[in-house]
């Protein structure tokens, strides 16, 4: 038997391809028909060398040989396993919290955050992406509109002033994605709706991507989860939005999970009639917001009423900010087959602009900005 | 725009191109509208889009579960699509 390759210089299909290598098979005596049969107990070093790869013990636990991802040292293995081994997936990390909203709206009981520095000025005129996990607590009665996320003017007292949000509308079971501001005494705004419940033509790929078949979107039917931790817990959906900067509704696409839904079959550009002259500003600071419209609570001074709800709690987690469109197969290594990845070691990672993992408190992995969660919304255990 | 609360049987009547906004009640038996119509056959009319979320929130247990109302916004932004949500 050779000599196999320092563990340190290859990864495990640079093992497959070392031994097909001829000058090695020769060495090992062997001929290309046996690649298939190799005593790897040479190789266990470099087997367990990855083992923070998230994949690892899911690839390799269930293989004769292994053990909890770990090679006995004595057993021929079938080295087609390695063939697709991911050995650059990104580390795991610890992934046991998550935050908690109500479906109480306003400030008291608010995930929020000021930025003061420009980093999150996002508007229809540039390419972005938002991406987060959530785990649905709203009943099938609730008859409104979940605020899933909203960045908006800080101090706004409308919600769409210099505005991007994404929502949940249990009434008509849509993801609606709206951005645009105040234009005078109405507003502007793009949006797109996808709903999940209709095997229609121009719905059916979001009906399949959903999961949830004729009936609507809730805590009693999350449809197609992923896996949020790599362990048992399989509740929460990765809803991810990207925009390509075109600022119209056709600019932008809905990821459940990873399954591209495509650009909205409900589209509405509200940016005729003059309005398209009141673009969403590049200088206001902006307020994000997570589980809430973003604006006070209770009565504002005009009058209207703003939502003080309580009812079943939703968890939200792994939030992340891009600067850039991430394209199918970057969305699709994001959600990592269901376990969240660290986003710092993604692909795009230099256009990850904002980035909360909610691990024990609101504070940013990436960028200076920590929310601050007040009232009854909490960091919680998954 | 003018805002009411109908009756289903009186919705079905109604031209549908011209409703912006449409929720039915809890218990399904009513919709509050947003429409360019006058509609005379009408359970409450309101005289602006204030007045109608406000009215919402006061009896709330009849149009949302979670306690709140319909908010100004929900009345401006939510679409009505009449293939889709009647």
């Amino acid at each position: 038997m050779a000599i196999p390759p320092d563990s340190s210089e290859i990864n495990k299909y640079g093992i497959y391809k070392e031994i097909k290598d001829d000058a090695y098979i020769a060495a090992g005596d062997m001929g290309e028909e046996d690649t298939d049969m190799v005593d790897m107990s040479a190789y266990l070093q470099t087997v367990t060398l990855n083992s923070n790869s998230p994949n690892y013990v899911t690839k390799f636990g269930n293989h004769a040989g292994f053990s909890s991802g770990v090679y006995d040292g004595e057993s021929q293995l079938d080295l087609s396993i390695f063939g697709s081994y991911d050995d650059d997936a990104a580390p795991a990390f610890a992934n046991t919290k998550s935050v908690e909203k109500s479906l109480a709206t306003g400030e008291s009981n608010s995930i929020t955050v000021v930025d003061t520095d420009d980093t999150f000025n996002i508007a229809g005129t540039d390419s972005w992406t938002i991406s987060f996990w959530v785990k649905a607590g709203w009943s099938v009665n609730l008859n409104t509109n979940i605020h899933f996320f909203i960045i908006q003017k800080s101090g706004a007292t409308k919600q769409i002033e210099d505005m991007v949000k994404i929502i949940y509308a249990e009434n008509t079971n849509r993801i609606e994605v709206r951005y645009g501001n105040v234009a005078g005494s109405g507003q502007w705004y793009n949006q797109g709706g996808w709903l999940f419940h209709s095997q229609a033509s121009q719905y059916v790929a979001g009906y399949n991507a959903a999961g949830s078949g004729s009936t609507f979107w809730s805590s009693s039917n999350r449809g197609n989860t992923g896996d949020d931790d790599g362990g048992s817990e399989t509740d929460y959906t990765m809803i991810t939005v990207t925009n390509d900067g075109t600022n119209t509704a056709a600019s932008l696409r809905l990821y459940w999970n990873a399954t591209g839904i495509g650009t909205a079959p409900i589209q509405t550009n509200n940016n005729t009639s003059g309005r398209s002259s009141y673009p969403i500003s590049s200088t206001n600071d902006r307020r994000i917001s997570i589980g809430s419209n973003g604006v006070n609570s209770g009565q504002a001074s005009n009058g209207q009423q703003r939502k003080t709800g309580d009812n079943s709690a939703t968890k939200y987690n792994d939030l992340t900010i891009w600067n850039k469109k991430l394209s199918d197969s970057e969305v699709t290594s994001l959600y990592n087959n269901g376990t969240a990845i660290d986003a710092t070691t993604h692909s795009a990672q230099s256009n990850l602009i904002g980035y909360w993992k909610w691990e024990g408190n609101g504070n940013a992995t990436r960028s200076n900005d920590n929310f601050t969660v007040s009232g009854s919304s909490s960091i919680v255990n998954k | 725009m003018n805002y009411y609360i109908v009756t289903a049987e009186v919705f079905d009547t109604l031209n549908k191109e011209n409703i912006t906004f449409m929720r039915k009640s809890i218990d399904r038996t009513q919709r509050i509208i947003a429409t360019t119509d006058t509609v005379n056959d009408r359970i409450r009319k309101f005289n602006n889009i204030e007045t109608c979320s406000n009215y919402t929130f006061t009896n709330h247990s009849s149009w949302v579960g979670d306690g709140t109302g319909i908010e100004v916004e929900e009345l401006e932004e939510n679409t009505y699509i009449p293939e889709l949500d009647d």
